[in-house]
């Protein structure tokens, strides 16, 4: 029978008799709400101000719809749009199209001509489906005479809003227009192109023709219920004839509920973990506390309290500790994130929060005390009514003890199991975040007690020495309570585990990124090799050469490597997969395999259900010729994979076989297209590009001259040195692109989002800490006589304090220690499991051994001094308190 | 004829590090109801371990308890929280209140804890506190209460379900005489009034002298009884049980 008004009127006197205990452990729960709050409401903030950003530069559109045949400059007829806009799905499509005009405006040095990718779009519906972000003026409306441009052809033209400009189709005849809005330019030089935007019959009136389109942008109506938009696509293509290729857009809804499903893992993650780390420390405070009050609870079973009454006034203690932990976390919560959100403002466009990250956090709250509650009310309900007359002698079990770390062992063996032994992705990843990382946790967890007795045993002197404390005192500091000290160890571990996986995976995270295997750090291209094969390019010396000659000449240039690019035909005009693979076939891109690998980070695609092919492999197939790597875009629009072949025509009119050897992706490549509005032009090139050998390139084709170089900075070299040799080159014909500014920008958000989940892994520790300065104050409290008897015999207070931070130091090495290793591990399972999520490899640690030795050493001594410092803190006050206590009080509390 | 207490064989034994204690070795006691039984003995005697087991805060090896007509030994755990919450009360020598509730909430515990209060419980309680003279105390939490006052809320909190039995351990070991002699004196009316049958544990003779009769242990076995109103005082008293426990 519960008797609930009574537990919580005991809960309630227990509080005011002793406050300090549950006001630590309140804030604790507190302190693990308000991370899952603060992390909430900044993912939702986070999510928000990508969504837009997102939505902004890629549009919204769920579909795109273009012609089948890319390279021969068709369109689509007008009527294309009306047929579209009559499907009962379509909730609107806007046209858009794309060709060249030239502006001229009047400025200060006289008139300036110059010719500029312009995009005709619908006035009504471009907004919508394309909002682009304007840093000055509006977007064009219905009236012909308006025009838009964007920031870097405002610059160049030396144009603001208001300005009049003159706008020519051909180069020859001339109308006028309005500059109503100048667009923001896309943060990538590398890729991004000077546009002009006017209303499409504008455009056509320009180049004297009817509207057509380049590309129709496609929304769905919600009411279509949407969930597969690639097939979809498919459908539609099917419906709308083989002159039409209708593709996914980025931004589907698809991908928006992926994108949401994985913050929602993560969020359930952080979860998890606050939850483990809060229960540990509410199971360890209830602990002490039933061991404290075992006598209260004897004298309770003595006068006929029975076993569920008792598990109700502790869960009454629990209960109180819960709502109070609860309404500070929410507060912190929001405290935190809003204070996240404005130190970051500038990733964040506004405040966000959702009601669920409330809810999931009381409930990890409710969670986290019923699993630190479960411990205190078994040992609550072991206790006898004999507890209230005579002290239970508590022995201390060592087989237990090693019966648990061997135990730690198996579950850690387990979780590698369920990583290496589960072949279905999926199933891997589900298995391994909802089983393999709680294990992880438990199995370092429950080696820490074991570790905490050899550490007490071998470490004692050392520590003893260091503080001028007897070691024989140390000896036995937390083995007679292994298992209070374990979880406190455990409650700090999480913590540094937290920090030390963060940190080690933002430095890779950084290094691969700002590393320039991921992104050359410079592309050159000529405008004279990339004319046609003819007598012109004939001429100029071979492109390997003169890439030599380069690096020679730039002792920045660190490496270098040459690219030719050209179309070449095919012998059939096959399909497959839905698609055409037209005659004029695909561009046939031209590297020297060994130098290109070395720049640029090839990331290998190992399709589900097709064999998997070995990229060492790949990579000597491609050095040996006659065959070639596809992009991932090749093989999901084309359907060729790996093994398959393709016949082009060679120079001499024969067909000439090349084998794909593999299907590649780049990250970079990746983040340009999900990033910034490229995605469209990438997917053009990607579908209709392929990767081959050089020699294969002049031996089959005849191709000599380049088109363009990837060049590799020195390490050190100072951006304005990087800035003067641009120039140099550009002098000698070869302007050049940078991604230096983006690799900096990239690094700064890594930095942030690093610095951001640092400051969560430090409010873990906080949290852990707490939990350490309670059991610190148990631990003075229950050792009241024990300290009593030492001052009798002549200690000084100093030696107390000493011997007090002397325990909590072994407490600090040991939790600082495994704390670290777990973090080194969690950090490489967090790259495996990365790789797993989005398929891309990411590089742990540094590949040199040294390095990586080196930085795991930094790791571990950043741990041990980071928890150390914080036992420190956590237990100098109770420490002190302690020795300061009347004398004649310390031996009062022998008599019992 | 039904006792209140009766004991039969009664044998426990502990475990004291690697050593094993026999505590008692076939103890056989019958106590009356409404008697009042002191059981003395050394230290180490057992008599702390009979009162326990026949208060049924412990469970025995072998033997049998029969308390109040029913037997201990045939009771489940939960059965055994029920006997001893509506059966039985206990006062120990270091009157185990709870810290944090007051004097009246103290004696209030068994009555919530048993889910019978009742509207005209308050009375009750406030009836109880006066008679054992700590009404004007009854709002003060144990450690504002001097010995003698916990020991009164003690017995309050003891007497509060009416049990048929109280046994009492060594209730005046940390009470100076004038106290004790107070508490002795309150409880003779308490007891009185509720017609409770008590069984102390002591090793006064003092104390022993309050009770009807006295049963020496020794070395875990009855070693003997007598009636104290035999002797004129304690001295006599405190002979004769000397002369037993030897």
């Amino acid at each position: 029978m519960f008797s609930l008004p009574i537990a919580f009127r005991l809960a309630v006197r227990q509080w005011r008799a002793k406050p300090l205990r549950p006001i630590l452990c309140s804030l604790a729960i507190a302190a693990a709400v308000a991370l899952i709050v603060g992390v909430g409401a900044g993912f939702e903030s986070l999510r928000y101000s990508m969504r837009t950003t997102i939505g902004q530069m890629l549009g919204v559109a769920d579909l795109h719809v273009r012609p089948a045949q890319r390279n021969t400059g068709q369109r689509l007829p007008g009527t294309m749009l009306e047929e579209i806009r009559a499907r009962k799905d379509v909730d609107m499509a806007a046209g858009r199209m794309e060709a060249h005009v030239a502006l001229t405006s009047q400025g200060s040095g006289g008139s300036k001509l110059r010719w500029f990718e312009a995009v005709g779009v619908d006035p009504v519906y471009d907004p919508l489906l394309r909002p682009r972000m304007y840093i000055a003026g509006r977007a064009v409306s219905g009236k012909l005479d308006e025009i838009a441009v964007g920031a870097d052809v405002a610059e160049v033209m030396n144009v603001k809003v208001g300005d009049s400009v003159s706008v020519s189709g051909d180069g020859q005849t001339e109308r006028q227009a309005v500059v109503v809005g100048i667009v923001k330019k896309p943060a990538i030089e590398l890729l991004s192109k000077p546009t002009v935007y006017m209303p499409i019959a504008a455009l056509a009136g320009d180049l004297r023709m009817t509207p057509q389109f380049n590309v129709i942008d496609v929304k769905l109506s919600d009411a279509a219920n949407m969930t597969d938009y690639d097939a979809y696509a498919v459908k539609m293509s099917q419906e709308l004839g083989p002159s039409v290729l209708v593709s996914a857009g980025t931004n589907s809804k698809a991908r928006l509920a992926n994108e949401t499903r994985i913050v929602n893992i993560i969020l359930m993650l952080i979860g998890i973990i606050a939850a483990i780390c809060a229960a540990l420390i509410i199971g360890t405070t209830l602990s002490v506390g039933v061991q404290e009050r075992v006598r209260q609870f004897g004298q309770l079973r003595c006068i006929g309290a029975s076993r569920s009454q008792l598990t109700t006034f502790l869960l009454g203690d629990a209960a109180v500790m819960l709502a109070i932990g609860e309404v500070l976390g929410v507060i912190f919560g929001f405290v935190f994130s809003w204070l996240l959100v404005w130190h970051f403002s500038q990733y964040f466009l506004k405040y966000q929060i959702a009601a669920s990250s409330v809810v999931i956090a009381a409930i990890v709250g409710c969670a986290a005390t019923l699993l630190g509650a479960m411990i205190p009310i078994w040992q609550v309900t072991r206790v006898s009514p004999m507890a209230a007359v005579v002290v239970v002698a508590r022995t201390r079990r060592p087989r237990l003890i090693w019966g648990a770390a061997v135990v730690g062992l198996l579950c850690l063996a387990t979780q590698l199991l369920l990583w290496f032994g589960v072949f279905s992705n999926n199933v891997r990843f589900f298995l391994y975040v909802c089983l393999g990382v709680p294990l992880i946790f438990v199995g370092w967890t429950l080696l820490g007690p074991a570790v905490l007795m050899v550490c007490e045993s071998f470490g004692s002197t050392l520590i003893g020495r260091i503080l001028a404390v007897r070691p024989a005192l140390l000896r036995h500091a937390w083995s007679s309570t292994p298992w209070r000290a374990g979880g406190m160890i455990a409650a700090l571990m999480i913590g540094v585990t937290l920090f030390t996986t963060v940190r080690a995976r933002g430095q890779s995270l950084h290094a691969s990124w700002v590393s320039p295997a991921r992104l050359p750090d410079l592309l050159l291209y000529s405008v004279v090799d990339a004319l046609p094969i003819g007598p012109i390019s004939s001429l100029l010396p071979d492109i390997a050469v003169r890439a030599k000659d380069i690096k020679a000449r730039h002792t920045e240039i660190a490496d270098i490597t040459p690219i030719i690019s050209f179309s070449v035909k095919i012998q059939t005009n096959f399909a497959r997969g839905g698609e055409v693979l037209g005659v004029d076939g695909p561009h046939f891109v031209g590297v020297d395999p060994e130098s290109f690998t070395r720049l640029v980070a090839m990331e290998y695609y190992q399709p589900e259900g097709s064999p998997r092919y070995d990229p060492a492999i790949a990579v000597r197939q491609l050095i040996e010729g006659r065959h070639i790597f596809v992009s991932k875009e090749f093989y999901e629009l084309r359907g060729l994979g790996v093994g398959d072949k393709i016949t082009f025509i060679a120079a001499n009119g024969r067909p000439v076989d090349f084998t794909i050897a593999a299907i590649v992706t780049s990250t970079g490549i990746e983040l340009v297209k999900n990033y910034f509005d490229m995605r469209s032009i990438f997917a053009d090139h990607a579908v209709t590009a392929v990767l081959g050998n050089m020699t294969d390139a002049k031996t089959y084709f005849r191709a000599r001259a380049g088109s363009m170089m990837l060049v590799n900075i020195k390490p050190g070299v100072s951006m304005a040195a990087v800035a003067r040799m641009r120039q140099k080159l550009q002098q000698e014909g070869f302007p050049s692109v940078s991604s230096f500014e983006l690799k900096a920008g990239i690094g700064k958000i890594i930095d942030h989002v690093v610095d951001t989940l640092t400051i969560i892994a430090l409010g873990a520790l906080v949290m852990a800490s707490l939990g350490v300065a309670n059991m610190v104050i148990a631990s003075v409290h229950a050792r009241r006589f024990e300290f009593g008897v030492l001052r009798a015999i002549g200690s000084g207070r100093g030696q107390l304090i000493r011997l007090v931070l002397a325990e909590v130091t072994l407490i600090g090495l040991v939790a600082g220690a495994l704390g670290a290793g777990a973090g080194l591990y969690f950090a490489a399972m967090a790259g495996a499991v990365e790789k797993l999520l989005v398929g891309i490899p990411n590089q742990y640690l540094a590949s040199n051994v040294a390095t990586m030795f080196g930085l795991i050493g930094s790791h571990l001594l950043i741990a041990i001094c980071l928890t150390t410092l914080l036992a420190w803190l956590a237990a100098v006050v109770p420490a002190i308190r302690g020795a300061f206590s009347a004398q004649r009080t310390l031996l009062a509390a022998g008599r019992g | 004829m039904t006792f209140a207490v009766k004991v039969t064989e009664l044998k426990k034994t502990y475990r004291q590090g690697d050593r094993v204690v026999e505590a008692l070795r076939g103890v056989n006691l019958e106590i009356k109801n409404g008697e009042f039984v002191a059981i003395m003995g050394a230290s180490g005697s057992g008599k702390s371990t009979l009162l326990h087991l026949c208060a049924a805060l412990d469970r025995f090896d072998s033997g049998s308890i029969e308390l109040a007509g029913e037997r201990l030994q045939d009771m489940s755990e939960s059965q055994l929280t029920l006997f001893r919450r509506r059966k039985i009360g206990v006062v120990f020598q270091q009157f185990n209140l709870i810290p944090t509730l007051s004097a009246y909430e103290n004696v209030a515990l068994p009555l919530q804890l048993d889910g019978s209060w009742k509207p005209d419980s308050i009375g009750r309680i406030r009836e109880l506190l006066a008679m054992l003279k700590i009404d004007h105390r009854a709002d003060h939490r144990p450690d504002a209460l001097s010995g003698g006052e916990q020991q009164r809320v003690a017995i309050a909190r003891a007497l509060v379900m009416e049990p048929p039995v109280l046994f009492a351990d060594e209730p005046t070991g940390n009470l100076d005489s004038a106290s004790a002699e107070q508490f002795w004196s309150l409880l003779d009316q308490a007891v009185e009034a509720f017609h409770t049958t008590i069984v102390m544990v002591t090793h006064e003779p003092t104390a022993a002298r309050h009770a009807g009769r006295v049963v020496v242990l020794r070395d875990g076995q009855v070693a003997g009884e007598f009636a104290c109103s035999d002797f004129e005082d304690s001295g006599a008293l405190a002979a004769q049980y000397q002369a037993m426990a030897r």
